[in-house]
């Protein structure tokens, strides 16, 4: 009797160390938590969208208490000259090799998006995008790696070309701002109008910081239907002041993507941007319970509006937290956790947003009016595109063997 | 001919804009050899104050006065304070005004946030005059007319003034002003307020149709650098000329062939560097 007690006690202890070896690793694993590199700017021209930015990422973990797949997350914040392409690469440096995080997120600005790309590659490093959108990213410079909540360039500029011609305009001046973006967003604009059977008659590229539009307002061909732009930030505000300046409000409609009539610049524009419309995958002004969620918490938290790019920080962290609760916080399991990413579909408050096999979204494109509701400007949406594709109704194989909008810039009119 | 007409005034109005930024630099480097490159940042806190200011009381005529009496003591601050200590050393007057720049604009950034703002037009001048075919905005007609008077005041200032005279006779020999007993310090800080002011007056009258924003700090400092350049430094009447040429170039240079946009600014200036290094009125 007593031999067999000993030896059962002995088995149990056996028995109970195995056990406690193998239970170990995950509990100890789950008290570390996963660690999040965020990159953004807070200085210079971009200043506000990378506040907005963070401010919009950082009011998701709020909402779920720093927590996704039963491991806390940390979140580590870099900013100060984050637009150039050089200082994101060493800040994304400093936070993958001296901080060890596990996922890179946020970014402004197109070039660091393309510096980190060979970067986060080279590292293997989960990386969601939040902003910059040149095409190439989800397109021909597709990596494993990267990942978007936000938008490629002329993903919603598509459908406004096909929109513009529905409404009956066939002749259409284009005029973006003098760089590669202004290309691909207002190219994107440009295909689908001519595809549908309208007419480019004239394209105007202006410099980034052209300080005043005069001499090219003045110079559109007044047989246009439709002027159709691309304008961001300061150009935006001066653009659609001297538009209506220059008597070219209420004569020649003016349509163009969503930055024109940015929500931050309305207040700016008054009664010149009344009728304006413009296609983006946002508008402040959208009735969706989502949104009206969203856009009441970050006022609440933050005391201002939200803006596109709070939003895009949000479903950031909408897709990186889902995609943790996938793998069940187990975001050492690179193979499993980037699969994960690529298969996240979220509640954003744009809408259903999912990711094509080339990590950009499939979501609502929304076409925009601004009015005025009472005191206050806004983006009514007019026309949704549901879950629309960076590849319009092309596919990847028909649209990738297109020439990319940067080498059509000049060719459009005729 | 309306063309000719529209883009005429056009190049006129951005020229007086550009008069107005660059004269503070020239007067300032003129007198005192000192190259402000926080000259930009007068330029957006002008704007951003007087932004303020016109919140609160509605009047853009005290937008216009408060914002360019604030910048004018922040002007004097500078000078009393900092510049006064580095005259004769250019390196250090150079990073000293480089390092203000980016403290303005952080400052800026700070206080009035990132999103990029216009001030709203005052009353009278919200519309646009139309003449046949022509539609011209009549603010920009307060530009020109705002740049001429405050051309023809500086002139009067500096040729017809016991002032100008002093400031003068401190531009061509600053030791014999000296022994004149000409109070050159003093002469210095009123020079700088001017500066300071002028640039501010251009920050309201500029702010309406280019805006305020991060970073209009550096492009304005850079178009002020290209007309002194061709104006010549040190020389009022080279601000005006410069301010006027480059903002007739650069519009029909832009009107007529845009493919060359990003270069009509910088022409000339490359075209009076190789022709006549010092600038049409500077003097070497």
């Amino acid at each position: 009797m007593k031999v067999r007690n000993e030896r059962r006690v002995t088995v149990g202890f056996i028995t109970l160390a195995l056990l406690t070896a193998l239970l170990a690793p995950p509990v100890v694993q789950a008290q570390e938590p996963v660690k999040v590199g965020f990159i953004y700017p807070d200085a210079g021209t971009f200043a506000q969208p990378g506040l907005d930015m963070r401010d919009g990422f950082l009011l998701y973990w709020g909402q779920v208490g720093n927590k996704a797949g039963g491991r806390a997350v940390e979140l580590l914040l870099e900013n100060k000259g984050t637009a150039k392409a050089d200082e994101g690469l060493t800040k994304a440096r400093k936070l993958v090799e001296r901080d060890k995080v596990h996922i890179l997120g946020g970014v402004i600005s197109t070039p660091v998006a393309y510096a980190l790309r060979t970067y986060v590659v080279e590292k293997n490093m989960p990386t969601v995008i939040m902003n910059a959108g040149a095409d190439g990213i989800t397109q021909k410079q597709k990596s494993d790696y990267m990942f978007r909540s936000a938008f490629a360039n002329s993903d919603s500029s598509h459908p406004l070309g096909e929109w513009a011609y529905k409404q009956g305009y066939r002749k259409a001046v284009i005029m973006a701002m003098d760089f590669g973006a202004g290309y691909e967003q207002i190219g994107g604009f440009a295909r689908t109008f001519i595809e549908a059977g309208g007419q480019v008659i004239q394209e105007i590229y202006t410099p980034l910081d052209a300080a005043d539009y005069a001499p090219y307002l003045t110079s559109i061909k007044r047989e246009a239907d439709v002027v159709a732009v691309f304008y961001a930030g300061a150009g935006a505000l001066r653009f659609v002041n001297q538009y209506a300046e220059f008597g070219l409000k209420g004569k020649i409609p003016l349509i163009g993507k969503g930055y024109l009539v940015d929500e931050v610049i309305l207040p700016g524009l008054g009664d010149n941007a009344v009728g304006i419309v413009t296609s983006l995958h946002w508008s402040a002004a959208l009735d969706a319970p989502a949104n009206k969620r969203f856009l009441e918490a970050y006022a609440a938290k933050y005391k201002r509006p939200a803006t596109t790019y709070a939003e895009q920080g949000y479903v950031g962290a909408q897709m990186i937290a889902q995609a943790l609760e996938a793998v069940k916080g187990n975001v050492e399991n690179r193979e499993a956790f980037l699969a994960a990413l690529g298969k996240v579909e979220v509640d954003a408050p744009r809408g259903k947003v999912k990711l094509d096999a080339y990590h950009n979204p499939i979501h609502p494109i929304y076409i925009r009016k601004v009015e005025k509701k009472g005191n206050e400007l806004q983006n009514t949406v007019i026309a949704t595109y549901p879950s629309t594709s960076q590849f319009w109704k092309w596919g990847p194989d028909a649209y990738l063997a297109m020439p990319p909008y940067a080498e059509m810039k000049g060719k459009w009119a005729k | 001919m309306n063309f000719w007409i529209i883009q005429i005034l056009n190049g006129v109005s951005f020229g007086m804009l550009l008069f107005l930024l660059a004269a503070g630099l020239s007067l300032i480097f003129g007198l005192m050899k000192v190259l402000n490159l926080a000259h930009g940042s007068y330029y957006l806190l002008g704007g951003y104050l007087g932004l303020t200011v016109l919140r609160f009381t509605d009047s853009f005529l005290l937008a216009l006065l408060g914002a360019a009496l604030g910048i004018t003591v922040l002007g004097i601050l500078m000078e009393r304070w900092f510049l006064r200590r580095i005259y004769g050393e250019p390196l250090r007057q150079a990073l000293l005004t480089f390092g203000f720049l980016f403290i303005f604009a952080d400052i800026a950034l700070w206080i009035w946030g990132g999103n990029p703002q216009t001030l709203p037009k005052p009353g009278p001048f919200t519309g646009s005059i139309r003449m046949g075919a022509i539609v011209f905005p009549s603010y920009r007609l307060l530009v020109i007319a705002v740049g001429l008077v405050i051309g023809v005041g500086l002139w009067w200032l500096q040729e017809k003034t016991r002032l100008g005279a002093m400031l003068r006779a401190g531009v061509d020999d600053e030791e014999m002003a000296k022994g004149m007993g000409i109070n050159v310090s003093l002469l210095f800080t009123v020079v700088f307020a001017l500066g300071a002011f002028l640039a501010a007056v251009g920050g309201i009258m500029g702010g309406v149709f280019v805006g305020v924003y991060p970073g209009a700090d550096f492009e304005v400092l850079l178009l002020a650098f290209v007309v002194v350049i061709i104006g010549g430094l040190g020389s009022l009447k080279g601000a005006f000329v410069g301010g006027l040429l480059v903002g007739l170039i650069d519009n029909f240079g832009k009107a007529l062939v845009p493919e060359f946009a990003l270069f009509t600014v910088f022409v000339p200036m490359a075209v009076i560097l190789a022709i006549r290094p010092t600038g049409l009125f500077g003097r070497a």
